[in-house]
């Protein structure tokens, strides 16, 4: 009982945190209903009623409470007539597969709606995962460069808020989009949308909102229909980049493919062009089609390559993680239409080696690998070594990607180096010190930039 | 969000007609819709537009001191703009707030940005002109910093915002806002296509609005008379000319700010008073003047700067007293000392006197610094009244019903009672004064519910003299002016300022200086005498529930009564002020606008319809070429996007001899019709046309053959 009385007093209630954590939560809901069921001339017509209403309050003094009046209705009449209207409405979507993050991805909706008449301006909206931050999150994570934050802005932590929404925000949600529906027919809306973070966006309810007669105001029709779309890292261009290792040839990959094979694998036919070796051309093809075919091969010579990714991430730092699973996606993105087959380890909850390669895995499910993997606020440091270590025989080179530029993780690029397996370390660090010739430090702000000077 | 054509200048109109700024008006209408006519346009850069952007803060920083400075000034400077055209807005008012000032010539301040956005050859500004005084944060966080300056819809809401700022009748403000209105939601409704729809419900909108606000200001009349009279009671105490409403019998606390009314210069010793309003009728908490439209004009002594209000004696005891004292907070009515005979230095249209002394001041300057002469010995109050008992009114000696028998009782006991034992006035003054300290009174602010009678019909006063024995100055004046009564001594109730605090050789007068005590006529000398018997300590008392922040308003007030006396001592240099007011205006916008055309390296370019500008955009553009261009995409040769002419020519057009050479000449007519003569063009141009008639005809075998 002691013990446990002693708990209970050393329980923090955060009754402050609690009351921000409410009212911005309501804000936050508040903010979504008008955007949703306002137009942007029915928003400035809002904020104007409210000033008007503020500024009019002694009706003696100026003719202000006129000019809130005339708002205040106009809103009220085109609210209630935007309340009216029931709308049936039928609805389906075609989304893609997968997405990447910030690119624009468009996919088709099918609305059927119920009425004889043409509806102008209609918006369509996806709303994706709710970002409002656990009250927990909200109270233990920490914005960065928090701490150069004014008193007032740390004790309302307003900031902090909204940090976390546009971290968590998978999909800008805005009405911008306006349709035009016609009533006697099934009407196809091309939908646009920018996933804004990666991972599994998950689209289950789709808003459709009628504008009421006076443009103010909208009805709103909420569908739920589930669907989801796998969002891909972002990735940036790295021309000329040579992976570390990938000129020497893999002799073991023939034997780990299934396919077994010569020196070339088949592809496919295509017409002859000038300048094509004779020997591609495929004389059975070219005999029966009365023209020059030619076979395409592929050089089964392919070197393997490894991607060790460090996970470990402070909760602070994840921002940054983001950055370096793009970093990643980036460099493996460099083996497309290489003879680079590769092998990705990490360490989350346990290790993985996920390989690419023929009668492997594809590139593209390897960047679906990197859509959902997680940082890890568990430092796995020795299962990662491990898995390092009995992967090592089989790759020719290496990429190591952390964001912990310590003296533990140099022993990485020591390891590799003692087996022999040309490497390149990728440190995404704001501290340029330790950068050496395979040991690229990568700093927050222009990654990009230097990923695209990269050789 | 669509903004309609003219709403700009529609609300622009709108200002003008409820301001009557007419001849601004017009000219800024002229020049905001202009550009549709006028061809001219110059490139304005980023910093221009900020200049616009500070030269607006500067003038609106400018407004706002000036019409706190001055607010009569302020008030004159937009009679001055006016020219002579009346109109509801100063029809209606004797006085702004600085607020009020400076929203009713907004559109004015932001006029030249306005204008900037119309004639421009460069893109429209961004909301970042305003970075400068826009916080860090926002500057760097905030989204809408970075997206164009909407410049009619923003003009056309400040334009509507200070023409809110009106007060005119009913439908002359919402009739034209409301056409203003609806013309920009038609602009913005959905659809074309519901039109009746729209129209009937935004005109059962109006319709409602309309009786809604008429409702609303009815509600309001009845919420001001239900509930602000009597906050506003608790919180102030309201001095007007006929009356006096008092605190007494009210629960509540009185502390008045600490703005500055008057400063003195004088050798008198503190504690001193300053008399202003006199009453001699009580009757329910409230004092008031009887027969106060009896006023008397004082001829001022040939310089419109002196004024006798009587003679004076010949007297050892004769002082001056140096007063700068803020005519807006006193309405007029000049706090004096006792025994004062002669204003100087003090420049007003008027000064008018009543039967009791009280001295009003007509048409002066915001703050006046004046002399006051004045002699104890002249402790009457009137001026060339007859220094007899005729100015003792019958009201002098009154004491209501309500309080007559408290007061007949403590006179009794005092031996005061119609004064039987035939004392002398001061000797009665005296003992009312020992009654006061000897019973325990208290000086006290802040009156609790339980300090006031149970018994609504019980007096306040009857109570504070028998039961509470607490209260404030209010209470003090009023119980002594009712004993003298009862003792037979005239007595008047007198409200003033109480002068205690000194800084630097001067007095300062607050409005939390306050005070009200009573005068008693002494029949055997002739004379007014002041009778204050608030306990001594009663300012200590009101100190000690002085809020923490009061040192800084004191400061603020101190800084605010010093800049107001510097610039009443530069206007008095400068008599013509408010021309030179308005003449910096026209200098600082004249010279901003010279700045931006002539030196700052503007390229100004006239655009008439033939203009160089248009010449150059034109040139080369008539080019025959181009119907050869069009022919051969028509026949299916494709132009990839970027691909030039001569390497499409060259690369997919057979038999491309002629069209390559003509397209050579297109390319110089093109990018140098300078240097390509007339007959040279004459020459290209038919040999353009026989080869388009040859395209021409392949084009039409090629499909009559398929």
């Amino acid at each position: 009982m002691g013990k446990k009385a002693k708990k209970d007093k050393s329980k923090k209630w955060y009754l402050f945190e609690r009351y921000l954590y409410w009212n911005y939560r309501k804000f936050y809901t508040f903010g979504k209903w008008m955007q949703l069921r306002f137009s942007p001339s029915g928003r400035m017509l809002a904020v104007l009623t409210g000033i008007t209403g503020a500024l009019g309050a002694d009706t003696t003094s100026s003719v202000t409470y006129q000019a809130f009046s005339l708002l205040l209705i106009l809103l009220g009449v085109s609210f209630i007539t935007s309340l009216s209207g029931r709308w049936q409405i039928k609805a389906t979507r075609h989304s893609p597969r997968v997405a990447s993050v910030g690119e624009e991805c468009h996919y088709t909706i099918g609305v059927s709606i119920k009425t004889k008449k043409v509806i102008e301006g209609v918006y369509v909206v996806e709303l994706g995962p709710d970002p409002r931050p656990q009250f927990m999150e909200f109270v233990k994570l920490r914005e960065p460069l928090e701490h150069k934050r004014n008193f007032v802005d740390k004790f309302y932590a307003y900031y902090r808020w909204k940090w976390l929404i546009s971290i968590n925000e998978m999909l800008d949600s805005s009405v911008t989009q306006k349709f035009t529906l016609f009533g006697d027919r099934e009407n196809k809306l091309i939908v646009r949308i920018t996933p804004k973070k990666r991972g599994i966006l998950r689209l289950t309810q789709l808003y459709f909102g009628i504008p009421s007669s006076t443009g103010l105001t909208y009805s709103i029709v909420h569908k739920e229909i589930p669907g989801s779309i796998l969002v891909l890292p972002e990735r940036f261009p790295i021309r000329g980049y040579e992976f570390p290792g990938a000129n020497t040839p893999d002799t073991g990959a023939m034997a780990r493919g299934q396919m077994g094979g010569t020196e070339e694998e088949f592809l496919s036919l295509r017409d002859y062009r000038p300048g094509d070796p004779i020997k591609q051309i495929h004389w059975p093809s070219s005999a029966k089609t009365r023209k020059l075919i030619v076979k395409e091969t592929q050089s089964l010579s392919r070197a393997r390559c490894g991607i060790i990714l460090d996970v470990y991430c402070k909760i602070e730092d994840a921002l940054d993680f983001e950055k370096l699973v793009s970093i990643t996606a980036s460099i493996a993105s460099q083996t497309e239409n290489k003879s680079i087959d590769l092998d990705f380890l990490f360490v989350g909850s346990e290790a993985h080696c996920f390989s690419t390669g023929p009668g492997q895995g594809e590139l593209d499910q390897l960047m679906e690998v990197l859509a959902t993997i997680q940082y890890s606020s568990e430092d796995n440091w020795t299962s990662l070594v491990k898995v390092v270590e009995e992967n090592s025989e089989q790759i020719q080179g290496a990429v190591f990607l952390t964001m912990n530029g310590d003296e533990t993780r140099d022993e990485m690029q020591k390891y590799l180096d003692l087996q022999g397996i040309p490497n390149q370390v990728f440190v995404l660090s704001d501290n340029k010190k330790s950068e050496s010739r395979n040991r690229v430090i990568l700093t927050r702000d222009d990654y990009t930039q230097q990923l695209q000077s990269l050789k | 969000m669509k903004t309609p054509k003219y709403i700009a200048a529609g609300t622009l109109l709108l200002w003008t007609v409820l301001t009557g700024f007419w001849i601004p008006g017009i000219i800024m209408i002229l020049l905001a819709e202009g550009y549709r006519w006028v061809d001219r346009r110059w490139e304005f850069s980023e910093s221009d537009d900020k200049r616009f952007v500070n030269a607006m803060v500067i003038s609106t920083a400018v407004g706002i001191a000036y019409s706190w400075i001055n607010p009569q000034g302020a008030f004159t400077l937009l009679e001055t703009v006016q020219l002579g055209v009346s109109s509801d807005v100063l029809a209606t008012r004797q006085t702004f707030q600085a607020y009020e000032f400076i929203i009713l010539i907004l559109p004015i301040l932001f006029f030249p940005i306005f204008w900037a956005t119309k004639y421009r050859l460069s893109p429209q500004p961004k909301f970042s002109i305003f970075s400068r005084y826009l916080p860090s944060k926002i500057k760097s966080e905030a989204k809408w910093i970075d997206k164009e300056l909407p410049a009619d819809g923003g003009y056309a809401i400040i334009c509507a915002a200070s023409a809110c700022k009106t007060q005119s009748e009913a439908l002359t403000f919402f009739v034209p806002f409301s056409i203003i209105l609806l013309w920009f939601l038609f602009e913005n409704r959905p659809g074309k296509r519901n039109f009746p729809m729209w129209i009937s419900h935004s005109l059962v909108a109006v319709v409602i609005a309309f009786f809604v606000f008429s409702g609303l200001r009815t509600m309001q009349a009845i919420f001001q008379e239900k509930f602000i009279n009597y906050i506003a009671q608790l919180t102030q105490r309201d001095v007007v000319p006929d009356h006096a409403k008092t605190m007494i019998g009210k629960a509540g606390k009185i502390r008045l700010s600490g703005k500055i009314v008057a400063r003195a210069e004088t050798n008198i010793k503190a504690p001193f008073l300053l008399q202003q309003d006199f009453y001699n009728k009580f009757t329910r908490g409230e004092w008031h003047m009887s027969n106060f439209k009896t006023v008397t004009n004082v001829l001022d002594d040939g310089d419109l700067e002196s004024w006798t209000l009587r003679l004076p004696l010949n007297s050892s005891t004769n002082s001056k007293i140096k007063l700068y004292h803020s005519l807006k907070l006193d309405g007029g009515r000049l706090p004096l000392p006792m025994g004062s005979f002669r204003l100087s230095s003090l420049p007003v249209g008027e000064v008018l006197t009543n039967i009791y002394g009280r001295v009003t001041v007509v048409d002066g300057p915001g703050l006046l610094t004046y002399e006051v002469d004045h002699s104890p010995s002249l402790n009457h109050l009137a001026q060339k009244i007859d220094l007899s008992k005729k100015d003792v009114t019958k009201h002098e000696s009154i004491v209501g019903s309500r309080e007559i028998i408290a007061v007949e009782k403590i006179c009794s006991d005092l031996g005061i009672l119609r004064n039987t034992n035939n004392y002398s006035e001061k000797r009665i003054a005296q003992i009312v004064s020992d009654f006061f300290v000897n019973e325990g009174f208290q000086y006290a602010t802040r009156i609790k519910q339980e300090d006031l009678p149970e018994n609504r019909s019980t007096s306040a006063i009857s109570h504070f003299l028998q039961t509470s024995k607490k209260g404030h100055c209010e209470y003090f004046a009023t119980a002594t002016t009712l004993l003298m009564r009862k003792a037979n001594v005239p007595t008047r109730y007198v409200v003033g300022y109480s002068v205690t605090e000194k800084k630097d050789d001067k007095y300062i007068i607050r409005e939390r200086d306050a005070h009200a005590w009573c005068q008693y006529y002494s029949s055997s000398q002739n004379k007014w005498f002041n009778l204050d018997t608030t306990p001594a300590d009663w300012k200590e008392q009101d100190k000690s529930f002085a809020s923490r922040f009061e040192p800084l308003g004191d400061f603020i007030n101190n800084a605010q009564f010093h800049a107001s006396r510097i610039f009443w001592i530069w206007v008095r240099k400068v008599q013509e002020f408010d021309v030179l007011m308005g003449g910096l205006l026209v200098i600082f916008f004249g010279f901003l606008i010279f700045r931006i055309m002539r030196h700052q390296k503007q390229s100004r370019t006239k655009l008439t319809h033939n203009s160089n500008y248009e010449k150059w955009q034109k040139m080369g553009m008539d080019s025959a070429f181009f119907t050869i261009i069009s022919q051969l995409e028509k026949m299916g040769y494709h132009r990839a996007d970027g691909e030039t002419l001569i390497h499409w020519i060259t690369h997919r057009i057979p038999n491309n001899e002629n069209l390559l050479a003509l397209a050579q000449q297109h390319n110089q007519y093109r990018f140098d019709p300078a240097g390509f003569p007339e007959h040279k063009k004459q020459n290209f141009f038919s040999m353009v046309d026989s080869e388009y008639r040859v395209l021409a005809s392949q084009n039409s075998d090629h499909k009559n053959s398929n």
